[in-house]
């Protein structure tokens, strides 16, 4: 190149183009640039064409400034891809029998050593499983070989040989038996007994949440099985209902699979940041990638008996990311509010397996097993064989009132928890209400219904959808809310409650967005009970729930705003309202007034109907153990308790006309017998739990037919105080 | 590099025999991921959600893998997955976008009123997918060529400077400026072009 050129040329500048001196450029040529408009621009020209210049500067600047949308997160990416992992590969029989050497056979599919494979009967996450026969032994076999493309993999095939180690280690009746184990192949296989039946998981499937009785039995199963294992030093850590096997005919539970166990002082295999369980069933620790021992297997174990009662997972959610988040931040939905056939006793078993904290857990496998067991045998022998001790302790631990489990559940929700500081006084006044004529009954109704997955002209509500659907009704308009799986509240304005007032009774349609709820209401006094059919039923043919059943009742209850119960309150109210004064006064008198009025045995009807008279708000009636029993009311008499077969309890509350602070409220407990007779009475002032105080004052009266004086007892907590944890915050 | 997952991997490299293509799988998911993502977000989806979504149709192409190896005149296979997986994203978040719910309170009729045109989520996606290659081109230009040539084209094509301010930060010549930022250029387009015409 000519160092005196100083004319323009296309080809000097391209070859600058095309070099990289890293700045040392050609004197005379830089000089005949710096000068000359005209190849400053053929230079950019040459370049590139004008467009293209814009695209780049467009394309960079946009994500050098930050961006106005989020940059895609590269990590999140790699967690959700893994959540394709949920999705089962399609392994076809022509694809496995590439695996394999041809048969030698016609009816078989192909040979592997000394095995006949027979057929292709899964696919897991790290391999295939065949039914094969063993030619030497004569005897059917289940054989496991590691997908091709791992097996090239060295940390895989370790996992592999792992896996085998470990599960060949444990001989146990709950753990599927190994055969053979054959590494040094160019794909690795796991040679297993064969178990005719199906999967826990597929068992779900097929029937819905299984008996009381099956859960036990299989719990206990497993229970023992991974007892065996943790005995190894072995964590299964992927204990999920597709890992269990159901033997054909006895059914007999046994646990497979023990891909990712490892013994838990193997430390060359460092934590790598991937979560290889299957989220669903995975425990806390593991969801935030902690180091895990044998308590994180009891956690998947609680997660598999809550699957068992309810039918479904107990954290289900769009992504696996918002799965792990609600692992570990979330409480599952109560058990008995998806299965009512559930035992409390079980629920609370369920609950202590899944802790959040594993020294909340049971310290063991065995023990777990163990209980399991007991309360089989109570299960199946009530009359003989009492409710283990531990297990009726627990159940006595996790009671609230409805009133405090209410706010206990309004606490653990995302959106409500900042509220919850005003809400909670806030949800005690909207829920207000006095006696109203009927024609403005359904203009003032308030409530909220958990809804979940309701009918929608018919069709199923797509799975894993909607979470924590519910219906609110806000005076005559009700609303769906739910709360997305990020916690994300979301409502959408549904319609106008439409009742023919003249009608106490009769069929109502809530037409949703979705779809449409049929559903029964009546209209009694100050309520209006509806009842619906849940998951995709038809319109319920009566307000009859049975066991078991798929409906759902739900009693909404007439209120005033609370903008208006303090206008109102003076007016209204003046001639019944109780002492509007916030001293104890007015809770003084009606603590000696409410055990005055209720004396005697009389009929639940009545006591319902006098507290409804006097402006009590949250009755609830609900079937009561004794122990929960005793716990309320402790001077009841026991043994006439006994006798009588205590069966129900009404819980109501009431509060001053014009309350703006929950801690004023009354709560009342009236125990009744066999014969729906009043048994007994707690009155005390209500504690809301969020105040971290604990009134201690409770007035317990016993009216047990033996025991008719009126024992007026100061109890020595009261009962929401006294069981009420504190709310998690 | 983002990947799709293992089983998805594995399912299409059984089914892919040529290398090239798996190779252009992990690359188009690398690519074509973050797209889709962007578009979802802009949208107004919550991360989660675009996530999700990304999630979708990323698996929904994978699935129709096989009836692109069932074509007798099959061409690239990176210009399929790219076709397929911009009708697959449109229709996702069209369909998506009209789930009757209001979000944050909005009543669903607005959103409804606000559904956007099809040709509108695809032409978006286009353009993002557009400035997405050329991300990808310049961060592979960026380690190829002197720090100071780098920086001629980045502040006075993405910044904004002046050639004689860009000149005086780099104490540098003008001359030097007008050279590196078109050397720069270049070779950002012939990447792009390469990838576009060597599919």
């Amino acid at each position: 190149m000519n160092t005196k050129q100083t004319t323009c040329d296309d080809r000097s500048l391209l070859a600058m183009l095309q070099t990289d001196s890293g700045g040392r450029e050609q004197e005379a040529i830089l000089k005949h640039i710096e000068q000359c408009a005209y190849c400053q621009m053929r230079l950019e020209e040459l370049a590139a064409d004008r467009d293209c210049w814009r695209k780049a500067g467009e394309a960079l600047s946009a994500s050098s400034q930050g961006d106005d949308v989020e940059q895609w997160d590269g990590t999140r990416s790699q967690l959700s891809y893994s959540h394709l992992a949920d999705f089962p590969v399609v392994w076809t029989e022509s694809m496995a029998r590439q695996l394999l050497s041809p048969p030698s056979h016609p009816e078989m599919l192909g040979r592997l050593g000394r095995y006949e494979v027979e057929r292709l009967i899964g696919a897991g996450g790290m391999g295939v499983v065949f039914k094969a026969f063993d030619t030497e032994l004569h005897r059917p076999v289940a054989i496991k070989v590691l997908v091709p493309y791992l097996a090239g993999s060295g940390p895989a095939r370790k996992r592999f040989a792992r896996e085998a180690r470990a599960a060949a280690a444990i001989v146990h009746e709950h753990v599927v038996p190994i055969h053979n184990v054959e590494t040094e192949r160019d794909t690795p296989l796991l040679v297993m007994q064969y178990i005719a039946g199906e999967s826990l998981q597929s068992r779900i499937d097929r029937t819905g949440p299984l008996e009381t009785c099956e859960i036990l039995r299989i719990g206990m199963q497993i229970a023992s099985g991974l007892s065996a294992a943790h005995q190894q030093g072995l964590v299964h850590r992927d204990v999920k209902p597709s890992n269990v096997l159901l033997e054909q005919g006895i059914e007999r539970a046994l646990i497979t699979d023990f891909g990712l166990a490892r013994a838990t002082d193997d430390a060359t295999l460092t934590r790598s940041g991937v979560h290889p369980g299957t989220p669903q069933f995975m425990s806390p620790e593991q969801a935030q990638g902690e180091p895990v021992d044998a308590r994180s297997d009891l956690f998947s174990l609680g997660s598999v008996l809550y699957t068992m009662c309810t039918g479904r997972p107990p954290f289900r959610a769009e992504s696996t990311l918002s799965v792990l988040r609600r692992i570990a931040d979330d409480e599952p939905r109560r058990i008995r509010q998806l299965n009512p056939n559930i035992p409390e006793w079980l629920c609370a078993i369920v609950q202590k397996l899944m802790a959040k904290a594993p020294a909340d857990r049971y310290s063991c496998a065995a023990d777990v097993a163990a209980l399991l067991e007991q309360c089989l045998a109570h299960h199946q022998q009530p009359e003989f064989i009492s409710l283990p001790e531990e297990a009726a302790q627990l159940q006595q631990d996790s009671y609230r009132s409805p009133f405090t489990r209410f706010l206990y559940r309004k606490a653990r929700s995302p959106m409500t928890k900042i509220l919850i500081s005003t809400a909670a006084i806030l949800g005690i006044i909207a829920y207000y209400w006095q006696s109203l004529p009927v024609s403005q009954a359904v203009a003032s109704l308030q409530g909220e219904w958990l809804l979940v997955a309701a009918e929608r002209d018919g069709n199923p509500t797509p799975k894993d959808q909607f979470f924590n659907e519910r219906l609110v009704i806000d005076g005559n308009r009700y609303s769906r809310h739910q709360t997305a799986p990020d916690g994300t509240e979301i409502h959408a304005d549904e319609g106008k409650l439409s009742i023919d007032q003249k009608d106490p009774a009769g069929t109502i349609d809530l037409k949703l967005s979705m779809g449409t709820i049929h559903g029964l209401y009546k209209l009694t006094g100050d309520e209006l009970v509806l009842c619906v059919t849940r998951e995709g039923g038809p319109r319920p043919d009566s307000f009859q729930t049975k066991a078991g059943d798929q409906r759902m009742l739900q009693t909404f209850r007439r209120t005033k705003k609370p903008e208006s119960v303090n206008a109102s309150a003076q007016t209204d109210e003046a001639d019944k309202a109780p002492d509007s004064e916030r001293d104890t006064t007015w809770a003084k008198s009606w603590m000696k007034r409410i055990p005055e009025q209720l004396s005697g045995h009389i009929p639940r009807d009545q006591v319902q109907q006098w507290m409804r008279d006097n402006g009590f708000e949250n009755i609830v009636s609900e079937d009561i153990t004794l122990d929960v029993m005793k716990r309320i009311h402790p001077g009841v008499d026991e043994a006439a308790m006994q006798r009588d077969g205590v069966r129900t309890y009404l819980h109501g509350l009431l509060k001053p006309a014009n309350a703006d602070d929950g801690r004023d409220a009354i709560e009342v407990y009236c125990l009744f017998d066999a014969a729906d007779k009043l048994l007994a009475l707690t009155v005390g002032p209500l504690v809301v739990e969020e105040s971290g105080q604990t009134e201690s004052t409770a007035h317990s009266r016993t009216a047990s037919p033996v025991d008719d004086d009126d024992t007026e007892g100061v109890g020595p907590k009261s009962p929401s105080g006294d069981k009420g944890e504190p709310v998690k915050s | 590099m983002p990947t799709s997952s293992p089983e998805t991997r594995a399912s299409l490299i059984r089914r892919l025999q040529n290398a090239a293509d798996v190779a252009s799988w992990d690359e188009f998911v690398g690519l074509y991921g973050p797209v889709v993502y962007r578009v979802a977000r802009g949208r107004g989806f919550q991360a989660a959600d675009a996530d999700n979504l990304v999630q979708e149709v990323m698996f929904a192409v994978a699935r129709s893998v096989s009836q692109w190896l069932e074509r007798a005149d099959r061409g690239s296979f990176r210009a399929w997955l790219l076709r397929i997986a911009r009708n697959e994203a449109a229709d996702t978040i069209l369909r998506r976008a009209t789930r009757p719910l209001g979000r944050d309170g909005e009543v669903a009729t607005r959103l409804l009123s606000e559904l956007p045109a099809r040709d509108e989520v695809s032409s978006r996606l286009d353009l993002e997918y557009e400035r997405r290659v050329f991300r990808w081109a310049a961060e592979r230009v960026r380690p190829t060529v002197a720090p100071h040539t780098w920086q001629a084209f980045w502040l006075t094509h993405v910044e904004g400077l002046s050639i004689e301010e860009a000149a005086k930060q780099l104490r540098t010549r003008p001359g030097n400026i007008y050279v590196g930022r078109s050397r720069v250029m270049a070779r950002i387009k012939e990447l792009v072009q390469t990838y576009e015409d060597n599919p």
